[in-house]
């Protein structure tokens, strides 16, 4: 069919649709309810975990466990944390991306910590967002034509439009362009658009404007987790499409309001990362 | 090439229960005719969007727990943008603000701090929430979107999230005096078709607009949100703080449907969107 008359005729359906209008969000009742808050869980936190096949996503070094500050629990030894050493031979990484994370890698092991986007008070970008350590809701707009995700880590905002096509040419962005659509009750979100400002992974794996994600969101049968697969694909600095799991459990908590500029601290190594501040302000 | 996934548990759809309450048969087929048809035209333009694996082409299956407003007065979700901005707010019935001494004497405070800069204004240098009522009058556009129990504010100045719970009761005033928030606590409810929302702890790091009048953290405020019409919105915010001002005084913001514009990302210090044409906007 011609796309124009595709359009029009689509339109008018949505019309028709339209004319009785609790039906749309009467038919999108029986899909699984992915509302309320969720918290990622992880084998080690802030990083993906392995996908059940195929290539994964840049991990810890096996042999260089990382571990974080702990201090007074009951029957657990104090420990200091230690760096965080990327398996940087990943048979993922181009090496150009090699490169990028072993010199990463070296300068944690050095005392110099990486500083991840969300420290900077900066966009986290897609995929790194799925590691922000708080939690995360989904917002279903009445239509059904948007879910907007919610992160509580400095209050980052993503907008997934349903059963729309992508943009001709997005600009390039932060959270980039993410369109989405369920197979059955699987919520696919495909993004593209994406600037290259920010890092696959807490371990500075880069990407360039070209990565595409695919992240696929699927309620587990006990309906307490959200099991949450996705796919990065760059020619720039992988190999090959990758995959990592990145899955929650519901938290329920209420929504809070996180600010990050407000509480930007200086680092335990001394140093104080610069916060987005505008010289002039907008109006 | 894209990995298709397998989780690893199995699972099956519940189709069963994916139409049953599609109220007649004409309604659910137009509404699997005009979904196929959008999602065939995604499909195209996913392919040609970038990327070395084959995408799927999108299944006509819309979905996602979807709360209906009684009625489309009750349906206030939607892009909203304001219909002027004026960097001094303009209460209801015309006048200056009805400061205290102590609200009189603040204000001058703050405005010759931030003539000489000793004070900053954080909402435009750092980009922290312009709490209410400031943020009301904001020119960039913002979202509203209805969940059941919930409405949720989402601007797009500075990422500012407002979550308002419905017909719940306000948190104590411990709870509320351990965590006070830029732009409040608040709970709201339906009066007929106004939105009634009640706010309070605040923190007292915002500003009442961007001439630098104060409040403090007893301020609570009183939203009436309603539609004007199918396209306009309108949201009366009543401000009371007896440590600032004399009496509660109330200001206006009237916004207009976008329903063709979607929010954008806001970092600080980045170029944004271009707002010349709100008026009373002077960019600087």
């Amino acid at each position: 069919m011609d796309r124009g008359l595709t359009i029009v005729f689509a339109l008018r359906v949505a019309g028709l649709c339209a004319a009785a209008w609790p039906c749309l969000a009467a038919a999108q009742s029986g899909v699984p309810d992915f509302s309320g808050s969720w918290t990622r869980k992880w084998e080690t936190a802030s990083t993906y975990d392995a996908p059940p096949s195929g290539p994964g996503p840049v991990m810890v070094d096996p042999a260089h466990p990382h571990h974080g500050h702990r201090t007074g629990v009951a029957d657990q030894p104090d420990l200091e944390s230690t760096p965080w050493i990327a398996d940087y031979n990943n048979p993922i990484l181009k090496p150009e991306a090699r490169e990028v994370v072993k010199r990463i890698t070296e300068q944690e092991a050095a005392g110099h910590p990486h500083v991840e986007h969300q420290t900077l008070c900066m966009p986290s970008g897609v995929p790194e967002i799925l590691n922000l350590r708080d939690d995360m809701e989904m917002l279903f707009s009445p239509g059904g034509n948007e879910i907007t995700m919610v992160y509580w880590r400095d209050n980052q905002v993503r907008h997934v439009y349903l059963n729309v096509p992508h943009s001709k040419d997005p600009p390039k962005t932060w959270y980039g362009e993410s369109v989405g659509h369920y197979e059955n009750d699987m919520l696919v979100i495909d993004t593209i658009g994406l600037n290259d400002k920010t890092d696959t992974d807490r371990f500075g794996t880069p990407h360039s404007d070209q990565i595409h994600v695919v992240e696929r969101y699927r309620l587990a049968d006990d309906k307490k987790s959200l099991e949450v697969l996705f796919t990065v694909d760059d020619p720039k600095f992988f190999t090959t499409a990758w995959s990592g799991r990145a899955d929650y459990r519901r938290d329920n908590r209420p929504l809070r309001e996180l600010v990050c500029a407000e509480n930007n601290q200086p680092l335990a190594m001394g140093d104080q990362p610069p916060i987005p501040t505008a010289a002039k302000p907008d109006f | 090439m894209v990995t298709v996934f397998n989780f690893t548990t199995p699972y099956s759809p519940p189709c069963t229960e994916r139409h049953a309450m599609v109220p007649n048969k004409l309604v659910r087929l137009a509404l699997i005719v005009g979904v196929a048809l959008l999602t065939a035209t995604g499909a195209d333009a996913q392919r040609a969007g970038g990327g070395r694996g084959k995408q799927e082409a999108p299944a006509a299956t819309p979905g996602g727990p979807i709360y209906t407003p009684p009625s489309p007065a009750m349906n206030i979700s939607g892009v909203w943008w304001t219909q002027s901005y004026s960097p001094k707010i303009e209460v209801v019935g015309g006048g200056d603000l009805p400061f205290s001494e102590k609200g009189k004497s603040q204000y001058a405070s703050n405005m010759a701090a931030l003539k000489d800069g000793s004070l900053k204004d954080e909402a435009r240098r750092l980009c922290v929430p312009d709490g209410l009522p400031r943020i009301l009058g904001n020119p960039y556009p913002f979202q509203l979107i209805q969940t059941p129990g919930r409405v949720t504010f989402v601007y797009e100045l500075n990422h500012v999230i407002r979550p308002v719970p419905l017909d719940k009761p306000q948190q104590s005033a411990e709870e509320l005096e351990v965590a006070p928030y830029y732009s409040g606590h608040s709970v709201a409810h339906w009066n007929g078709e106004t939105l009634v929302i009640e706010t309070t702890g605040f923190n007292e790091k915002t500003f009442i607009d961007a001439t630098g009048a104060p409040h403090s953290d007893s301020m609570t405020t009183v939203e009436l949100v309603k539609k004007l019409d199918d396209k306009t919105l309108e949201d009366v915010i009543t401000v009371t703080d007896p440590m600032m001002f004399t009496k509660p005084w109330s200001a206006r913001f009237v916004y207009d449907l976008h329903p063709e514009v979607r929010l954008e990302d806001y970092v600080c210090g980045e170029k944004h969107r271009d707002i010349s044409m709100v008026k009373g906007v002077v960019p600087k």
